[in-house]
Formats: structure tokens, sequence, C-alpha cells
């Protein structure tokens, strides 16, 4: 707090002397996040460096000693994470020292680098599709659970959309995912989807590693949803990607009311305005309404500020709503 | 001065400090309520995701308005006409900002005020400079542009807009100086030091008073901001290739070797008065710009490859976070590594960067794939919310 207010409080009588002794100790100086992102960007350059040199020199004699210290620090990183992790419990397990986070991430990432490195060379896995993938997924997801580790998980989740052959990280979902010229990745992102809400879903129900849901549904949410308005803009049968898309909304809406989460309420508001506010382009332009261009184009703008003006009378009442059920 | 309800203003400050001090324990719950109580909440100001739709959909209905005034008059639509008429439409939600919804309703940081802010100054500097049919590179826009934004920032205290407006200025200066004589020119690197060193000392100088204490997070951003160009303007990269492009002048620079000083010692200065005055502004610009020493040498002294260079910064920073940690077990001079945050809020930042990993990671090397390094794109794991 600072000085100033704590003077208008206690003159005010509003804080005893001894809130007030707590308040005046000389604050620490918290240097996390700058040691944090340090160990971050080690842990990225590290892993970035070493996956390239492995392939750089590919075809010397020193390819093989990398291969070897990539493994090595993998299995130390590895040992380093079991010897010091907590008890494993279907709660949230704290961490046991503040390095060991990144520790267990650099573990994961160098693993990664190796089993790919072993397939490319040596075809380890077999050729059959999708193994070389599928292999490191499921390491990560057991290193998940088994260390308790949300940065790893969400690499588990990313890389298991990779092996359904979609991209699903915040950047790639809409730069790398063509859904106008491969229909097929609409219907495999609504699969992805739905089955990461329902690991969400599970994760809560059965109260086994419950915290992960977030990272579950925020990645589901999103792919579901835009999965779906790229079924109504690309498919024929656009309808019934509406009709979907509706129910979602409906089932979002009332997960995010029951857990009181503004992030789902704004996010299932937005992708239902830009379904609404498609459909109503497409029944103007597009139906046949099209005799009249320029009167079509009034309507849509009348359209899109009054439904804008209700969505923000809408956001406003909901965010009254959950804010006043919080207290 | 700031157009929002300074009461409500000062009444959400201690709310939300004794929010923080009671999560963290230091206040009773009785003390708690008693706060909450004597200092009512006056101004409106949603939840964070909600404020983002609210921006976003004001944004939609502010353009459809602007299409919807385009059309009608579609007739007579000549770019004199459309300059007027953006500062018209920028004008009429600039006084909807003022009148209505900060005055009436009391919006702060609601998503709508936000929104009508970027959107009239953005109108307003587009028809102005319709009107005058000028260079937005010229000083003149440089100059326009930064008055309209330093109004906004003393009027909002919007902390981008502030950036937005100290870049302004610095353009200014510097198109200002190109303008009048080449020999000005030659000086500007110590110009824009000088400018950038002064305007630090004086937000400095206004962030202590009493006064200005509501444009507390617009200063914070400031400062930075001088840092970063105080710097900028000395470093050797920077120098070299505007002298290049905008002098034509090729080759090493004149008085070179006090370039590769100030590249080297301006972030060390930084870093070290970070430390010794407990200054989150200094030591964290410090680390940044650290970054910049290293894409500075590497660009015109190939040491090693790449990939060495990765694997041994990697190292050298491990190495350091980790004696840092180590040596910060017991707090020791003031500093500690323990976080500030209370334990709900770093759930929140540990789905943040449980994301920022999933994005920035989430490509491992393949072979005859020509990898580019990516990272970086997230930058600090997790670095927000702090102040």
């Amino acid at each position: 707090m600072d000085q100033r207010i704590v003077d208008k409080l206690s003159g005010t009588g509003l804080l005893t002397q001894e809130s007030r002794d707590k308040l005046q100790q000389p604050r620490l100086f918290s240097i996390h996040w700058e040691v944090n992102t340090l160990l971050y960007l080690g842990v990225l350059l590290l892993s970035g460096g070493l996956g390239i040199l492995v392939y750089k020199n590919i075809d010397t004699i020193g390819h093989q000693a990398i291969l070897l210290l990539i493994g090595l620090t993998c299995g130390l990183c590895f040992m380093y994470a079991y010897k010091k992790k907590r008890p494993f419990s279907r709660h949230k397990v704290l961490a046991p020292n503040v390095g060991w986070d990144y520790v267990v991430l650099l573990g994961c990432l160098l693993f990664i680098t190796f089993v790919t490195y072993l397939q490319a060379q040596y075809n380890v896995f077999g050729t059959r599709y999708g193994s070389a993938t599928f292999i490191p997924m499921l390491v990560l997801l057991f290193s998940a659970y088994y260390f308790d580790h949300l940065g790893v998980l969400s690499l588990a989740i990313t890389n298991f959309a990779a092996w359904m052959g979609i991209a699903i990280t915040p950047y790639e979902i809409l730069t790398s995912n063509h859904f106008n010229t491969d229909t097929r990745l609409i219907f495999t992102g609504i699969l992805l989807g739905v089955i990461l809400i329902a690991a969400g879903y599970l994760s809560e129900y059965f109260d086994f590693k419950k915290h992960f849901t977030f990272t579950y549904d925020n990645f589901g949410v999103h792919i579901l949803f835009i999965s779906l308005l790229a079924g109504m803009f690309v498919m024929p049968s656009y309808f019934f990607f509406f009709l979907g898309l509706l129910a979602f909304s409906a089932f979002c809406y009332w997960q995010s009311k029951k857990r009181r989460s503004f992030y789902f309420m704004m996010i299932t508001t937005l992708y239902l305005y830009i379904a609404l506010g498609y459909l109503v382009i497409r029944m103007l332009f597009f139906s046949g309404g099209s005799a009249d261009p320029i009167g079509a184009l009034y309507l849509a703008l009348f359209y899109f500020i009054g439904s804008a003006v209700a969505m923000v009378l809408f956001l406003i009442r909901q965010n009254k709503k959950l804010k006043h059920d919080r207290i | 001065m700031i157009a929002y309800n300074v009461t409500g203003l000062d009444h959400a400050v201690i709310r939300d400090q004794a929010q923080a001090a009671y999560d963290r324990g230091n206040i009773s719950a009785g003390e708690f309520t008693g706060i909450m109580d004597a200092f009512p909440e006056i101004l409106y100001s949603p939840n964070f995701f909600i404020r983002i739709g609210l921006f976003l959909l004001t944004t939609v209905i502010a353009i459809c308005a602007l299409g919807l005034m385009a059309l009608i008059t579609i007739g007579g639509l000549t770019e004199s006409f459309f300059g007027v008429l953006l500062l018209f439409s920028g004008g009429c939600m600039y006084a909807l900002l003022e009148m209505w919804w900060i005055k009436d309703k009391d919006h702060y940081r609601s998503g709508i005020d936000d929104a009508l802010t970027w959107i009239s100054a953005v109108s307003a500097l587009t028809g102005f400079m319709l009107l005058v049919n000028l260079d937005p590179g010229t000083s003149f826009g440089c100059a326009a542009a930064c008055g309209i934004a330093t109004w906004m920032t003393i009027r909002f205290a919007d902390m981008i807009m502030g950036l937005v407006a100290f870049s302004a200025g610095i353009a200014w200066i510097f198109f200002a100086g190109f303008e009048i004589s080449p020999v000005v020119a030659d000086f500007m690197p110590f110009i824009i030091m000088a400018a950038s060193f002064g305007a630090y000392r004086w937000f400095e100088q206004m962030r202590r008073k009493k006064k200005l204490r509501h444009y507390e997070n617009s200063l914070i951003v400031l400062s930075t901001a001088a840092l970063i160009t105080l710097y900028m303007a000395g470093n050797y990269f920077v120098v070299r290739e505007m002298g290049a492009s905008l002098l034509g002048k090729t080759g090493t620079v004149p008085i070179g070797w006090l370039f590769w000083i100030l590249t080297f010692v301006i972030p060390a200065v930084y870093i070290y008065l970070g430390i010794r005055r407990k200054h989150r502004i200094l030591l964290r610009s410090g680390l940044v710009l650290l970054g910049m020493i290293v894409f500075t040498v590497r660009y015109y002294h190939s040491l090693m490859p790449i990939e060495s260079a990765m694997v041994l910064g990697g190292v050298v920073l491990v190495v350091v976070a980790w004696g840092v940690i180590r040596y910060l077990k017991q707090p020791r001079n003031g500093f500690t590594y323990e976080a500030d945050e209370t334990a709900e809020e770093m759930t929140g930042l540990k789905a943040a960067e449980a994301i920022i990993i999933a994005q920035t990671f989430h490509k491992t090397p393949q072979p005859d794939d020509s990898f580019k390094f990516g990272g970086g794109t997230g930058g600090g794991g997790g670095a927000s919310g702090e102040y």
C-alpha cells in the first residue's frame, strides 16, 4: 500500500496501529519475473540451439557426440525432476523449488528433439503415419500429469492437435489452417474441440487435476468455435454449422455462468456476434437479396450498429451478474 | 487535467490497494469492509475481459457509423470532404466520450471510453492530414500527432496514447533536424539522447508529485520509453543504418568507437543503477537492452554460428538465473526471489505462461526444413501484472 494511502486511512481511523505497522514494513524488492524471464529465454535458446546443431552436423562425426549430449542433458533433467518432485497427487502439486519448472520443461523439449532426430535418421518408430508425433505426445502428456506442469500440458495439447493435422497455437490457428482448401480440417477441428472440452469437463467432474481444466477448455473452445465458423463460411450446408454454433454457444454461456468466467463469457459473445453478422450479410447480399445493393448496405450497417449496441448492453449486464455472484 | 471524476479515481486506487493488502493478510476483514464502505465504487470499471469485448464492439459501432455517414454523402466524396467528415465524426465521438460516457455515466477503463479515445484521436488526425494534404513522414505530421496524442494523454491518462505522444515527439525532433540542415542531422544521435535524458528526468520528477498521482502508470511507460530511445540513439547499429538509409552515408561511422562504447555501457549502467536504487524501470530496460547488444555485435561480427551462439547464450542465461535464485534463497539486501503476487493471481499468470510456452516451443527443428528461430514473440514469461 502507498504511504500516502496508509496515512490517509489511519488518519480517518480505518486502520488499527497493528495493521499500520504491518503495512509500513519495508517491502522486499521482488525480482521473480525478471529471473523467470531469463530462465525461460535460456531454455528457449538452449533447446532451439541444440536442435539446430544436430541437424547442421548431421553428416559429420560430431553429430553423434551432440546427440549424446542432448540425451545426457535430457536424462539429467528428468532425473533431477524425478528426485526433487513432490509425491503424486490427483490435486494440484506445487513445484518443490523455483527452477524445477524449467528443468522439467527443458527435459521435455530435449526429449522431443531427441525422438524427432532418431525418427528422421534411423526411422526408429517405423513409417506408419504419425508415430513420430504420437510418441512424443504421449510422453508429454504423461509428464504433464506426472510432474503437474501446465506448460508441458499445453505442449502436449498442441502436439496432439498436430498429430491430428491441425494447428492450434494462438498465432497459427488462423494463419496455418487452410479451411477453405481442405474442408476435412473443419471436421478435424470440431472433433479436436469436442475431445478437449470433454477432457476439461472430465478433469473437473472426477476432480482429477482440476486445475488443468482451463487449459483444455481454452484450446478446445477456440478451435471448436473457429472450425464451426469456418464450416459456416465454406460449406454449402452452412445452416447446420450455424445451429451447431448456436448450441455450443448456449453450452459455453451456461458453463461460464457456472464457473463465473468473464473470459469465456467474452469470447462466446464475440464468436456468436461474428456468426450472426455473417448470417445477416449472407442473407442480405448472396441469397437473392441483391436487387438493391445500396439498400442492402444500409441495412447491413444499421444491423451492425444495432446488434453491437445490443451486445454491449448484454456484456454490461453479464458483468454485473457475474460480479454480483462472486461477492 | 484528467477528465475522470478525481474522487472516483482515488477511491478506485484505495479499493484496489485495500483488496491487495487484505489478500496478503495485512489488514483484517473488519478493516477491509470498513475501507470498502468508506470509499464506495463511483466509477464503472468492468472486468478486464469484458473491457476487451466492449472495446471491440464499440469500435465496430464507430466504424459502421462512419461508413453510414460516408454512404449518405457518397455523391460529393472528395478527399477534402472526407477529411471534413472524419474531423466531424472524430469531434462527435470526442464529445460523446467527454460529455456522456465519462461525465454522465462515469465509465473508467470500461472498454467504451478506451475505444472512443482511440477512434476520435485517429479520425481527427486522419481528417486533419487529409485536409492539409501532408505526408505523415514530415515533421509537421509528427507534430500534429504528438499534439493530439498529448492532449488525449492529459485528458484520459491512457498509457499507450502516452507512448504514441512520446514517439511522435521524438520523431518530430528527428525529422525537424533533418529539415533544418544536414549539419544538425550529423549531431542527431546526441540531440535525441539529450532530449530522451531530459524527458526521463522530467517524467521521474512528475512521478513523485502528488497532484499527478493519476498519471502514475502513464509516467512509468513514458520513463521506460525515454530510456529505450536514449539507448537506441547511441546504439552503433541504429546510428550506422539510420545514417546509411537517410543520409546515404555508407561504411563505418565517424567516431564509431564512441557509439560502440555507448552500445555496451548504457545497458550495464541501467542494470547497475536499477539494482543500486531498486528501480524496476531501469532494471527491466537494462535487461531488455542486453538483447540489443547481442544483436548489434552479431550483425557486424559473426563470432560463431547462430546455433552455437544460441547454445552458449542459453547456458549463460540458465546459469546466471540459477545463481541468482541460489543467492536469493534467503532475501538479501532487500531483494527477494519470492513473487509479489497472491496465489490467486499466480494461477492466472501460470495459465498465461502455459499459452506462451505452447506458442514459442511448438516447433521442434526438423531436417531439410529451413528452421527459423522464431522465439521472442512471447517475450517475457509473464512479465505482466506487475505494476
